[in-house]
Order: C-alpha cells, then sequence, then structure tokens
C-alpha cells in the first residue's frame, strides 16, 4: 500500500504542474484574445468613420460631386451636380477618385435616383464608381454597406432625389495599394525621397505593369489599379515582408 | 543475520532517495509555477498596457481624422475646436490625407478622406486643436489651441479668415496656407499679393491686380476673378490656357504689348506665336460654329489664319470678313451682315428695323411652331392674313370696334405705416388711366393673332411667355405710376428677353433676386394688374361682351398676397363665332375662365386657387353697380354683388379671409372700393358691408 502512494505521488506531482501551465496558458489565452476583439472593434470604428466620411465628402465637397453654383459661388448639402456624376462613372470606373481616397479602405459607390411616374415612385437612373475589385479569402477581413440620402442635379428646374450607398471593405489589397498610393502622392511631390513600411499578406502578391494592376493572388485574383507605375518585385509567398519603396524616373520601385 | 540488516540498510537508503526526490519536486513545482505566474501577470499586464495604449492613440487619431473630414466635407466655411485626452503625450503630424500620431516607439497612423490643401503639421504634445475649413478657398486648417481670432495676433490665424476678420498678419506677400480675403483690400492698399489667395479659382471677390509680377510670368495661375480686369500686363498664364479656341476668361491686356507691331497699312498686327488668344470673344456674336472676338485694336494673326475665329481687328479675317450675308443674299453659309434678318420662309437676308421686311416674299411667316414660322422674340414680325395679306391668305375682315364704355380706373392700394414704421394694413383707391380698348397696339396685337381667342390665348399661355413677362421694379412705387393698356401690350410685343421676370430698374428698384435687370427691355411690360389690363382691353376688342370679361384680384397664397387677372366667362352666346369661343370653354360652358397672363394659364375659375375674390370691373365701371345691382335697400341706398355670385375660386388649402386679415394686414376693403359710387357692397353669399 505504502509502495502504491508513493508511486501516485509520483504521478500527480508532474500532472499538477502540467495542469498549472495549462491553466496558466488558458488565461494568457482569453486575455490576449481580449486584445484582439478590441482591435477588432477599433478596426470596425474605423471602418464606419470612414464610411460616413466618404459619402459625405463625395455629397458635399466641390472638388467631388456637389454642385457649385456660379450664381452665388457656393455650394449645396447634399445636392450632386449630374455633369461631375458622369464624368466620375467615365473616369473612376476601377479607382476611387482622389478628392475622396480613403488609404486603408477600398470603395465602390452607386447612386440610385428615384423619379415619380404616374403617381408611383420608382428607381431611376444608376451610377457607380469607385474600385472594382477588392480583397477575398483570407485577406479579407470586413466589409460595410452604408447609405445616405442625397439629390441628383439636372437643371435649374429638376433636381430627383437619390441614395448614394457605399460599399467599404478593409483587406490586405486595400491597405497595401493605399500605402503605395500614398507614397505616389509624396514621392510626385517631392515629399521623400524613400520609404519603407511593414505589410502582411496572406497571398503571393504580383504587379502587372501592362494595367498597371497591383494583384493579390488569392483563389480567385483580385486586383486594384495603381496611382504610380511601378517596379514591383514579386512577392512570393504569404508572409510578413518590409517594402522598401523609392522614386526614379516616375516609376515607384518597391523591394521586399 | 548481517545479511537481513545489509538488507534493510540498502531498503533505508532507497526510501531517504525517495524523500529526498519528492521534495525536490514539490519545491520545484512551487518555483517554477511562481515563475510562470510571475511571468504570466507580467505579459498579461504589459500587453494590457500596450493595447490600452495602442487604443488610447488610435482614438486620438480617429477622432481628429474624422473632425478633419467634417471639415473638408462643409459646404461653406467651418470652425471645430477637439480637444485632446489629457496626459496623453505624444507627436502628433498631420500630412497627405494622413494623421501621424507617435510616442516612443509606437506609431499609429490612420487615413482621413477629405483634401485640406495645406501643408503637413507637427503638434508636440497637443492639448486642444483647432480644425478650420475656410469655405472660399476650400482649404482645412489645423492649428493647436483654442478657436478664437485675435486680429492682433502676429500668426496669421484662419480662424480669423473663416469669420471674415482681416488680421494684419495675414496682410503678408508670404505664403502662410491662409488666403484672408476680409484682408483683400488691404492688401490691394500695400501693394502686395497674398500668395495664398492667387489661384485658379474665383472667391467671388474682388481681384488682386498685384497678383501679376512682370517677373514671374507665367506662374501658373489664371484667376478668374481678373476677367475683363485691366492691368497693364498680359497674364501670359490666362493667354495660353484661353487660346485657340477656348473661351472663359478675358484679360484686357492680352495679347502681350512686347508681341505687338504696326503693319505697313497701319493696322496693329501681334506676331505669330501658335496661341490665337480666345479669351474676349463677343458673347453675343459668337454661335457654336464660329467664336467672335471683341474688337481690341490688335489683329491676332495666329486668329486671322483660322477659319472659325474672327478677329474683327483683321482686315482680311477669313472668318469674319465680308463673310455675312448682305442685303437679298441668303444666309446660308454665312449669318446676315448686322442690321439685317434672315426671313425665315425664303432664308433671304431683309432689312431688320423694318418689322414686315419680309412680308411680300410670297411666304406667310408667322407664329413660331408654325410653317415657315419666326423663332421666339419676333412678335412683332408675325405675318397673318391682317399684317400681311399679300403672303397669306384668308378673311382679314375685323370685327366692328366701339362699343365700349369710358370706365378707365384699376384699383391701386398703398400701404399704411404706424409709428414705428411698422405695416399695418393698406388704403385702396381707384386711380389711373389702365384700361383701353380699340387702340392701335391691341388692334396690332390682335392682327398677329388673327382675331382668334385661341391664338390670344395661347400667348396667354406659353412658357417661356411670348410678353407678359413681369417686371419686379413695378412694386417700387406702383401706384405712381399705373400704366396704360396700350403701353402695357407696346412693351410686351417688342420684349425679345426669355426671361419670364426681369427689372426695368436696378439697385434697390430691382426687389426681387431672381429678376434680372434688363433696363430699358424690360420697361413698359408691367406688372399683373397692368397685365389684367391689357388682356381686357384685348378681348374686349376682340368682341368679347361687356358683361361677359372683368378685371378682378384675389388674395391668395400661404403669405396672402393679391394678385389680378381676367376673368371671362364661356357664354354660350359666344359658341357661334368660333373666333370668340375658346376651346377651353367646350367644356366649361356657361363657366367662368380664369385668363391669367402674368401666371401664364387660362383655367376654369373654380380650378384657380385663391382666399377670396375681390371686385370685378371693367370699362362699363364696377360690377356692382352695372351688373350686380340689387334692390335699393330700406334707406334706398343702391346695393349690389361685388362679382356674380356664380363666380366661383378654389380656396381649398388656402388661408382664411381671417387669418389673412388678422396676420397680414390684408383685406379686400370692399367699403372703400364702392363707397366712391355711393353703393352698397354685397359679397355673395356673406351678406352687405
Amino acid at each position: 500500500m505504502k509502495r502504491l502512494k508513493g508511486q501516485l505521488s509520483y504521478i500527480i506531482k508532474p500532472l499538477s504542474l502540467v495542469m498549472t501551465i495549462v491553466l496558466l496558458l488558458l488565461l494568457y489565452n482569453s486575455i490576449s484574445s481580449f486584445g484582439t476583439r478590441e482591435t477588432a472593434v477599433q478596426k470596425g470604428l474605423d471602418l464606419t468613420s470612414d464610411a460616413t466620411s466618404t459619402l459625405l465628402v463625395l455629397a458635399n465637397s466641390e472638388d467631388c460631386l456637389a454642385y457649385h453654383s456660379p450664381l452665388t459661388q457656393g455650394v449645396y448639402a447634399n445636392i450632386v451636380d449630374l455633369n461631375k456624376l458622369n464624368d466620375f462613372v467615365g473616369k473612376y470606373s476601377a479607382t476611387e477618385p482622389e478628392c475622396a481616397r480613403s488609404f486603408d479602405f477600398g470603395w465602390r459607390i452607386t447612386i440610385t435616383e428615384f423619379k415619380r411616374t404616374e403617381g408611383n415612385v420608382t428607381e431611376g437612373n444608376k451610377w457607380s464608381f469607385g474600385a472594382s475589385n477588392f480583397s477575398r479569402d483570407n485577406a479579407f477581413h470586413q466589409d460595410l454597406l452604408f447609405s445616405i440620402p442625397m439629390a441628383v442635379r439636372y437643371s435649374d428646374k429638376l433636381t430627383r432625389p437619390a441614395t448614394m450607398q457605399i460599399h467599404i471593405v478593409d483587406g490586405e489589397l486595400e491597405k497595401i495599394a493605399g500605402i503605395l498610393d500614398w507614397s505616389c502622392v509624396l514621392f510626385k511631390n517631392n515629399r521623400i525621397t524613400k520609404f519603407s513600411i511593414q505589410i502582411k499578406t496572406s497571398y503571393p502578391l504580383s504587379y502587372n505593369s501592362q494595367m498597371n494592376e497591383l494583384c493579390s493572388m488569392s483563389k480567385e485574383k483580385s486586383c486594384r489599379q495603381m496611382w504610380c507605375p511601378m517596379n514591383f518585385a514579386e512577392i512570393k509567398s504569404a508572409g510578413d515582408y518590409i517594402l522598401k519603396i523609392s522614386y526614379t524616373d516616375g516609376v515607384m520601385v518597391v523591394k521586399s | 543475520m548481517k545479511e537481513r540488516e545489509t538488507a534493510n540498510k540498502k531498503r533505508n537508503v532507497r526510501k531517504g532517495q525517495i524523500v529526498l526526490s519528492e521534495t525536490l519536486l514539490a519545491a520545484t513545482e512551487v518555483i517554477i509555477s511562481f515563475i510562470l505566474i510571475v511571468l504570466v501577470i507580467q505579459l498579461v499586464f504589459q500587453q494590457q498596457s500596450s493595447i490600452t495604449i495602442e487604443v488610447a492613440y488610435d482614438s486620438v487619431a480617429r477622432d481628429v481624422s474624422t473632425s478633419i473630414d467634417r471639415a473638408s466635407a462643409a459646404a461653406g466655411s467651418m470652425i471645430i475646436e477637439q480637444p485632446l485626452p489629457k496626459g496623453l503625450k505624444m507627436n502628433m503630424t498631420i500630412d497627405y490625407k494622413t494623421v501621424i500620431v507617435s510616442f516612443g516607439s509606437l506609431t499609429v497612423r490612420k487615413s482621413f478622406v477629405g483634401l485640406t490643401y495645406t501643408n503637413a503639421v507637427t503638434f508636440t504634445n497637443p492639448s486642444k486643436l483647432c480644425i478650420v475649413k475656410t469655405g472660399n478657398d476650400k482649404r482645412v486648417n489645423v492649428i493647436a489651441g483654442d478657436c478664437t481670432c485675435n486680429p492682433k495676433s502676429d500668426n496669421c490665424n484662419p480662424v480669423c479668415a473663416a469669420q471674415g476678420i482681416c488680421q494684419s498678419a495675414c496682410v503678408t506677400n508670404v505664403a502662410d496656407n491662409v488666403c484672408n480675403l476680409a484682408c483683400l483690400q488691404k492688401d490691394i492698399a500695400q501693394g502686395i499679393c497674398d500668395p495664398d489667395c492667387n489661384r485658379n479659382v474665383s472667391s467671388g471677390v474682388a481681384y488682386n491686380p498685384y497678383c501679376i509680377n512682370p517677373n514671374n510670368n507665367p506662374d501658373g495661375v489664371c484667376n478668374p476673378d481678373s476677367n475683363n480686369i485691366k492691368k497693364g500686363i498680359c497674364d501670359k498664364d490666362c493667354y495660353y490656357t484661353y487660346s485657340n479656341g477656348t473661351t472663359g476668361v478675358c484679360d484686357p491686356d492680352c495679347p502681350p504689348s512686347d508681341q505687338i507691331f504696326v503693319g505697313l497699312d497701319g493696322v496693329k498686327y501681334k506676331t505669330s506665336d501658335g496661341y490665337c488668344y480666345t479669351g474676349c470673344a463677343n458673347s453675343t456674336a459668337t454661335t457654336s460654329q464660329k467664336i467672335t472676338l471683341v474688337k481690341d485694336g490688335v489683329c491676332d494673326l495666329d486668329c486671322n489664319a483660322t477659319k472659325n475665329i474672327c478677329d474683327p481687328d483683321c482686315p482680311n479675317s477669313e472668318a469674319c470678313q465680308n463673310k455675312c450675308m448682305k442685303e437679298g443674299e441668303k444666309a446660308a453659309q454665312y449669318p446676315c451682315c448686322e442690321g439685317l434678318i434672315a426671313c425665315p420662309g425664303d432664308n433671304v437676308c431683309r432689312k431688320a428695323n423694318n418689322p414686315m421686311s419680309c412680308c411680300g416674299n410670297g411666304i406667310c411667316e408667322g407664329r413660331p411652331g408654325t410653317q415657315n414660322g419666326w423663332p421666339s422674340g419676333n412678335k412683332t414680325r408675325w405675318e397673318t392674313p391682317y399684317t400681311c395679306p399679300q403672303d397669306c391668305q384668308g378673311n382679314a375682315q375685323r370685327p366692328q370696334c366701339g362699343a365700349f364704355g369710358s370706365f378707365v380706373s384699376s384699383v391701386c392700394y398703398r400701404d399704411i405705416f404706424n409709428q414705428d414704421e411698422t405695416r399695418i394694413g393698406d388704403k385702396p383707391s381707384w386711380t389711373g388711366n389702365a384700361i383701353a380698348i380699340c387702340n392701335s397696339e391691341a388692334t396690332k396685337f390682335l392682327d398677329r393673332r388673327n382675331w382668334d381667342i385661341n391664338e390670344v390665348f395661347k400667348t396667354v399661355a406659353s412658357f417661356p411667355p411670348e410678353g407678359y413677362a413681369y417686371d419686379a421694379s413695378r412694386y417700387v412705387n406702383a401706384c405712381d405710376r399705373i400704366q396704360n393698356a396700350v403701353q402695357t401690350i407696346s412693351s410686351n410685343e417688342n420684349y425679345s428677353s426669355s426671361a419670364n421676370i426681369c427689372c426695368s430698374l436696378d439697385g434697390t428698384g430691382c426687389p426681387f433676386p431672381d429678376a434680372p435687370y434688363l433696363g430699358q427691355k424690360c420697361a413698359g411690360v408691367g406688372y399683373c394688374a397692368d397685365h389684367a389690363a391689357a388682356m381686357l382691353s384685348i378681348l374686349r376688342t376682340l368682341g368679347i361682351p361687356d358683361n361677359d370679361v372683368f378685371m378682378t384680384f384675389d388674395i391668395q397664397g400661404a403669405n396672402c398676397g393679391r394678385h389680378a387677372w381676367a376673368v371671362m366667362r364661356c357664354d354660350p352666346l359666344l359658341r357661334n363665332n368660333p373666333k370668340l369661343w375658346p376651346s377651353i370653354c367646350d367644356s366649361n360652358v356657361g363657366q367662368w375662365i380664369s385668363v391669367d397672363a402674368t401666371r401664364h394659364f387660362v383655367a376654369p375659375l373654380s380650378q384657380t386657387p385663391c382666399v377670396s375674390l375681390g371686385m370685378f370691373w371693367n370699362d362699363k365701371g364696377i360690377y356692382p353697380l352695372t351688373y350686380g345691382a340689387l334692390p335699393d335697400g330700406p334707406n334706398g341706398e343702391k346695393r349690389g354683388y361685388v362679382f356674380p355670385t356664380d363666380a366661383v375660386c378654389n380656396n381649398y388649402n388656402e388661408p382664411t379671409p381671417q387669418q389673412c386679415r388678422d396676420q397680414f394686414g390684408v383685406e379686400h376693403h370692399y367699403n372703400d372700393l364702392c363707397s366712391p359710387f355711393k353703393v352698397t357692397c354685397v359679397v355673395p353669399g356673406g351678406s352687405a358691408i
């Protein structure tokens, strides 16, 4: 019996040690997952805030779609100019206009007007512009659909009610393309001569110089149009990288 | 025995060894557990602390970027005071679309959406930020501290610019990201140009001529506010931008004086440099096919070579020299020369000053919309069997005219003010010489419309109107200038603008912001009471019997405004004469219709919104005396209805007469209107007043 007791203590002691370690690991894991959730909430806040700001800037800024009255030399809240709208649809079919570009996220806008025919309110013309592709699969983090009421001004006598909806996406491709486009503007303005940034990618990254597109090679490839032509060293596997960026003769040189 | 002792010793040794191992194990366990607990707690606290710090800085960056976006999305100027959490040490940089917050090795970068048009700024441990958008230049400035404007401060503060206060520190020729338009006059007085205000967009205020620097020309800026302003130097940015067909900003100093020489023919020329300056185009002579420049005394040789830019200073300009068609020629390839007009039927140029110059070409050229009809704005040229029997077939027999009465007055209201100069009501009177029947202008008007009531109503209802614009200046002392129908008809027949409201007086004489000042062009077109008198005169001249057409006025709309127009009854007796029977009467036999020349409609009176009707009258006098007579009252006084008992307007959704009286001091004053005629007026459905 004594012999058995001795043998039991040999088992229980290490077991209790292992249990303690496991419990501590669980505690650590639970606390660190709280931190991850906190970060996700912050990202969600950023996304909502950017969605609201983008819609407001698009609808109210003279640089974007706001109708500028030559008579009053001013703009009217949430009334957009049909000519500017048509211009945006043509110019920004695959990328966001600079006037409302966010370098953290990607977005696409859809404007749907309403018209009254025979007493019924029906959908009228639709316009769409902004990024045509977003991060997919593991590179996709979250997205949001958000809309505001506004009006499309056709002429002095005709203004139609409409809604402006934004599909805003938080993803790896948007973040990486954003930082590269931001650097592009600073390079062009001679603000910086070189720049480095840490990125995380879940898929290989390649650059299509003919289309000036940066592509994330997820199961279904997704690409974004870039602001500057690049000499981009392909990233062949997922992981964390430090991108070293410089600018020569109007071309951004990106090495990892 | 020895063997047993040896065995016991061995057992004891093993037993001791076991005790030692368990103690060691327990001690090791305690130590490891302690270390692990310490490590885990340290890790947890460290991580939590770094998360908290990161979240705090992240929130600060988000708050600032959101405020910048709110400011940049504002339609005008905006000032946002943004307090930051106390005790948070940081360096904050606001750069192109980015807020960067850093503390030690921690850096948080947050992108914002709007454009700020300002240079990067960095703040160290800011406690409060002031985010200012100045509407005039769309700039969003971020400064540290409160959003207050101290005009005596040494730093040019964007808050002052947003508040329209000129701060002397902003009167500078050094770029500081702030364009304070309130300082523009001081800039000009001191002969300096604020580079922040020198830009390619209009600020809607005066232009600063000191922004043209002869030593830095071109400088990349052609300010639209410089349009038509002479400053002695040709702005080469405007010269290059608005050339070779681009119109917009006219710099009267262009082309550059150093490129001008005098030719052997005595004409001033500009040497050819590839830029035909088209900024100063003559807007009335320019068409979609050809730009005609303003005469500036210099022939631009670059324009001279073009086929679609006419420089009137060039004696041999292919685009404009003698390239207009002379009298008798067809305006096919080129338009008619000045003083001529192309007749719509044969396109031949004839004298413009004779309204009937096209009469005799064998083609009946009538109102717009008819075959060979004139474009709008040429009413005096319309050809009918009455105005041009040579070209227009048809019976041109005018009806007998002359059985009209002698009453010509119209109702006029003068405002009454109390001692505080507050309007407390008004007092009406019968004044002026308004009605004019069978006169030459009414006859000409009807000649152009075939003496056909349907054509008359077409003029009333067309939009843009065939005349019958609204002279907003008539509201200024209207009572003193009651005008005759002859003047109203004539002025509206000669009115060629498409604006349906205009001003004949400018400045304070033009009380409505949406009325363009057209001066003499607008003079005489009148307002509603004039239009009503003109329409009554026309319809009576046409032959509508005196008991079927009247002038009237009402109170209408949420603000209880007065409005005058003509009313006509669809008298079944008129049905036999198609020229006196408007098609609207087909479905309104026996009913009253409104003929509103000011608001350009003809509609049943029962569908015409109004609070209540005023009085009816025409050339035979006021309705109560001529048609509304009732048996004399008990004391022998004359009595009559103010308008026919079957005349009813639509008062659905309108305020009540009582509300108009109490809230706006507006009422008909039937008693005042009837008293000069010594008649007691009775409102149909109401009682004697």
